[in-house]
């Protein structure tokens, strides 16, 4: 990969990936909005804003960041597979990626409960344990990727020596 | 050369990865499967409509 488009890559994944631990810093304040708020209408908004920000924000940016991710280790000397720090990372943001996305329907349900008038929102019990637990599993790439600590897998040991003669 | 075969960062994170997934999975067994929004909280995730 040439220099400047590795650097829009770079620039492009970087964006999405900070973006997605935004979007989910934005769904875990609606999460506690929905759970301290002793105001029904309040509460009642806050559900259903999260439906629209998990699949408008952080899907987008989530898929983004991992495409985005593999374009960049792909085309540059670190490999998707050479390296720990980039393999943890990639097992990490697919797995967050994965246990998003099958958490979309949970969150639709949450939000048709709330638009629901019949139902009282405050006794909805709210979504805090899974967004903040995505929002700790995002932070170890982020760590990796500007620690980048030493360490190389098999095939990445394998390969160096291959090209090292 | 005495390459080292997994970097201690690595080994470290593993067993802290571990530890992790076995707690989530004993407390979602702990919690009788039961799993999705509202469901952690001491709500139990009854709706209560009115």
């Amino acid at each position: 990969m040439r220099p400047r488009l590795r650097k829009l890559g770079l620039t492009v994944h970087v964006a999405a990936s900070v973006g997605w631990l935004g979007a989910i810093a934005a769904y875990v304040a609606l999460n506690a909005a929905a759970l301290t708020s002793r105001d029904e209408q309040t509460v009642r908004a806050a559900y259903l804003m999260m439906a629209p920000v998990a699949w408008f924000a952080i899907v987008p940016l989530a898929l983004a960041s991992l495409v985005t991710g593999i374009v960049q280790s792909l085309g540059t000397s670190w490999g998707l597979f050479r390296h720990y720090w980039v393999l943890i990372s990639l097992v990490m943001t697919t797995f967050a990626t994965v246990v998003l996305l099958l958490h979309l329907a949970d969150v639709r349900r949450l939000a048709d409960l709330a638009a629901d008038p019949a139902v009282d929102p405050t006794t909805l019990g709210g979504d805090l344990v899974h967004s903040a637990g995505g929002l700790a599993v995002l932070l170890v790439p982020l760590v990796l990727n500007i620690y980048k600590p030493r360490g190389m897998t098999r095939r990445g040991r394998r390969e160096q020596a291959k090209r090292s003669g | 050369m005495n390459v080292p075969r997994l970097p201690r960062w690595v080994k470290v994170s593993g067993i802290v990865a571990i530890v992790l997934a076995v707690a989530v999975v004993a407390v979602l067994l702990l919690s009788g499967g039961e799993h999705g929004p509202g469901r952690h909280m001491s709500f139990g995730g009854t709706v209560f409509v009115a």
